[in-house]
């Protein structure tokens, strides 16, 4: 053997090692993450799936099994249905005018303008409090005595600074979709205008030359190449406001009248007010099911779009 | 270094410098032995991940970890001349100085407290770290703290209108702790409110804010208008009345929300028109009586004929407070503590312009006086603690009468009866009087019966649609009651 080949001989265990280390390094690399996402995440799912067809004694820490005895409670009472549809209705508003909303400010916020990052900046504040301050400063704002929002309702129509907001059942949907509304728009803006700023010129400069108006450029033009955006970001939306829960709590506690009292607060009442476990992990394996098809539409929706 | 290209070496990049020397400062840079490391770094990463979220309660620190017999509750009990004996001695032979006791309570007992725990620290070299979390979320943390064996904390608080005696399995009972390091002037603590935390005669909480619903009301208004205090619910309603003068100012308040304030309401008047929620075995709903429906009736009246400011489903404590302190409300049936608040210069516009009377009673009921929800946060200790002995010895020292007024100064709902009675408190609060007989009387409220947090929430939901005009007083009534036995 010549010398390269005798290095060759040399380096074959090195090279099976290195085959080895080239197929099995990136599963090394994704193994603690999917160590710890197993772990975070879908052991408590399972648990909790295992828990809705058991009752459990918190103090007592004895678990048995029920068969199908948590669902049929949940499906029986009146309170759960009451806040399914209060829960619809509250992601359908909210995610609706959130995207109607951030789709304009992403807009505006696309044109090339002095002070725009100042204004991005200003634009973006709102979701950055966190959701115990928002819901806090809503419920101050809105009170219904001393509130900013009244007084000033009243220095302009007398009759409109007595709004009962956070009192009258109707009003108090109202205004949990407000608060929600001014807290989470930013999030869609900013997802939004990310969409739009991913979009080749080259189209708009084609519909332009073709005479095109701003709004069938829009129609024709940004509305398809953005749809991937909005596609993701009211899939993100509504997968979040179903299960909202510190806004209108810290808003309303789901009164008055249990008239926004939405799914989640429906399942922390179980959970860690009554300490029904089992009942509350019932509720949870229901929302993550609702939560899934939602999902599955948009996704085919989606991959249909692309 | 391979340059021949037969295979693609992973080492060769444009960055590779594994042929270079490493420097003495850097050893461990060589890339080889850094992949390696890397490799195992990650999976005894992971590996460690697990084993802590598998893992048990963190060890009790060596100090403590093996508590004194008297601490663990297993001494063999005093004789009754030693327990008669005074316990001054006996208490420093039993605490543990120095270290760190975890308290988790309500955020207002950080400030109450914040002085004397620095007091405490430098006494006793025992630091105390005190967790505040808000009402809602409390109770819920305490339970899962407790149902879990977490040693994490010594010391909880919880109120008595929402702490369950399934909870106390997992608390420690105070009594040979209270044998073995005496309170001072036992006799001084309002008997009342250490009853409350008696469970079938084991003192298993302590008494550390009390509170009870007593009757404030404008003087300057009622001498204005030539009223009286008013002795029944007739003449509440009277009173309101001629004091009424909306937009500005209503003749009377009510709390009304779904997160607890509308039963916590409703339950004074419920009593003190004779009414009760159960039967005393707990077997029963009796709130469907003649004076459950006419407390609903009397209570819904109010709101209907327009005596209370606009809003009652969504007030709450904070809102009755700052009507007070406006001038929105000329009268309130509410917490007795609040007295302090409505009558700082810096808070109310009306300071020095209130009184304090006990609550009407309907004057069917044939009551000579009312009765009202008696509240009190008390201090647990969990049976996990491994500071038990230390622990005991703070809240002992922390409830002492100094340390009760220097707390009632602050705003706190004092537990020793003198503590009423001193001079400097009497000017912050006038109402001592007024709040010690009505604690007298009080009540506890939603009874401590199993389902406690369900037929509370019952009753507050059922009273917020009431008090939101989308159920009648008799249908909540009737539902509540319903609900209620269907829980019992």
């Amino acid at each position: 053997m010549d010398a390269q080949g005798s290095v060759n001989v040399a380096s074959a265990p090195a090279s099976r090692r290195h085959w080895i280390y080239q197929r099995l390094s990136p599963y090394l690399f994704l193994l603690p993450v999917t160590v710890v996402l197993v772990g975070i995440l879908l052991g408590p799912t399972i648990f909790a799936g295992f828990v809705s067809f058991a009752t459990y004694d918190m103090f007592g820490g004895t678990m048995k099994y029920a068969g199908l005895q948590n669902y049929s409670k949940i499906a029986a009472d009146p309170e759960f249905f009451q806040s399914l549809g209060n829960t619809l209705v509250y992601t359908l508003l909210t995610v609706g005018v959130e995207f109607l909303f951030g789709l304009g400010i992403a807009l505006l916020l696309n044109r090339e303008l002095p002070g725009m990052g100042v204004i991005r900046a200003l634009v973006i504040a709102p979701w950055i409090l966190s959701d115990v301050i928002a819901g806090l400063d809503w419920r101050m704002m809105l009170q219904d005595n001393y509130g900013v929002v009244n007084y000033l309702l009243g220095v302009l129509w007398a009759p409109a600074g007595s709004t009962p907001w956070l009192s009258a059942p109707g009003w108090a949907m109202v205004s949990v979709v407000l608060a929600d509304v001014w807290h989470n728009t930013p999030f869609v803006a900013l997802l939004l205008l990310a969409g739009l700023q991913a979009i080749p010129q080259e189209p708009f400069e084609a519909a332009r030359i073709d005479g095109a108006s701003s709004w069938r450029t829009f129609r024709h033009v940004t509305v398809p190449l953005l749809s991937p955006a909005i596609f993701a970001v009211v899939l993100f939306r509504t997968m979040f406001a179903f299960r909202e829960f510190t806004v209108p709590w810290t808003i309303t506690s789901g009164g008055p009248s249990n008239s926004t009292e939405l799914l989640s607060i429906y399942l922390y009442k179980q959970m860690l007010t009554f300490f029904n476990f089992g009942t509350a992990s019932a509720v949870s394996v229901v929302m993550l099911a609702l939560t899934i098809l939602a999902t599955l539409a948009f996704l085919r929706g989606l991959f249909r779009e692309l | 270094m391979e340059s021949n290209g037969q295979h693609t070496d992973y080492r060769q990049d444009p960055m590779d410098t594994s042929n270079d020397k490493p420097s003495s400062a850097m050893p461990l840079l060589s890339r080889r032995l850094s992949r390696r490391k890397l490799l195992a770094g990650f999976g005894a990463l992971a590996g460690g991940a697990l084993l802590a979220a598998c893992g048990g309660q963190p060890s009790a620190p060596a100090s403590t970890a093996a508590p004194t017999k008297a601490a663990s509750g297993a001494a063999p009990a005093p004789t009754a001349a030693a327990a008669a004996q005074p316990t001054a001695a006996a208490a420093p032979a039993v605490v543990k100085k120095g270290g760190t006791i975890n308290w988790l309570g309500h955020p207002v007992f950080d400030a109450l407290t914040k002085d004397l725990r620095a007091q405490y620290q430098q006494m006793t070299g025992t630091k105390v770290k005190f967790e505040g979390i808000p009402y809602p979320g409390l109770r819920d943390k305490i339970y899962l703290e407790l149902a879990s064996n977490s040693a994490s904390y010594d010391l909880v608080t919880m109120g008595s209108q929402w702490w369950t005696f399934d909870v106390n399995s997992k608390i420690e009972s105070l009594d040979n702790l209270i044998k073995a390091d005496q309170p001072e002037k036992p006799a001084n603590l309002n008997s009342g409110l250490i009853d409350l935390f008696k469970v079938q005669g084991q003192q298993i909480g302590w008494p550390l804010r009390s509170g009870v619903f007593i009757l404030h009301y404008r003087k300057d208004l009622y001498d204005a208008a030539g009223l009286q205090p008013p002795k029944t619910f007739d003449d509440y309603r009277a009173n309101a009345q001629k004091l009424n003068k909306p937009p500005d100012q209503f003749g009377a308040y009510v709390m009304g929300t779904a997160d607890g304030f509308a039963s916590d309401d409703f339950i004074n008047y419920l009593y003190s028109f004779g009414g009760k929620i159960l039967t005393d075995d707990f077997k029963s709903c009796v709130l469907n009586s003649e004076a459950g429906y006419a407390a609903a009736e009397y209570w819904a009246s109010l709101i209907k004929g327009g005596l209370v400011p606009p809003g009652t489903a969504s007030h709450n404590y904070s809102d009755l407070i700052a009507a007070l302190q406006q001038g929105l409300a000329a009268q309130a049936i509410a917490f007795s503590p609040y007295a302090v608040d409505i009558n700082d210069p810096k808070k109310s516009k009306f300071s020095g312009k209130f009184d304090w009377a006990l609550v009407p009673v309907d004057k069917k009921s044939g009551l000579d006086h009312s009765s009202t929800f008696l509240q009190c946060w008390g201090v647990f200790i969990p049976k996990a603690s491994a500071r038990k002995d230390t622990t005991w010895n703070f809240v002992s020292w922390l409830t002492n009468g100094k340390n009760d007024i220097a707390m009632a100064m602050s705003g706190n709902g004092p537990v020793r009866n003198p503590t009423f009675d001193d001079a400097a408190y009497k000017k912050i609060n006038p109402s001592g009087a007024v709040t010690v007989k009505a604690m007298t009387y009080g009540n506890l409220g939603i009874p401590a019966a199993p389902k406690r947090p369900q037929i509370q929430n019952v009753l507050t939901t059922q009273f917020n649609a009431v008090a939101a005009g989308t159920k009648s007083p008799k249908e909540a009534i009737d539902e509540s009651t319903k609900q209620i036995q269907a829980l019992l």
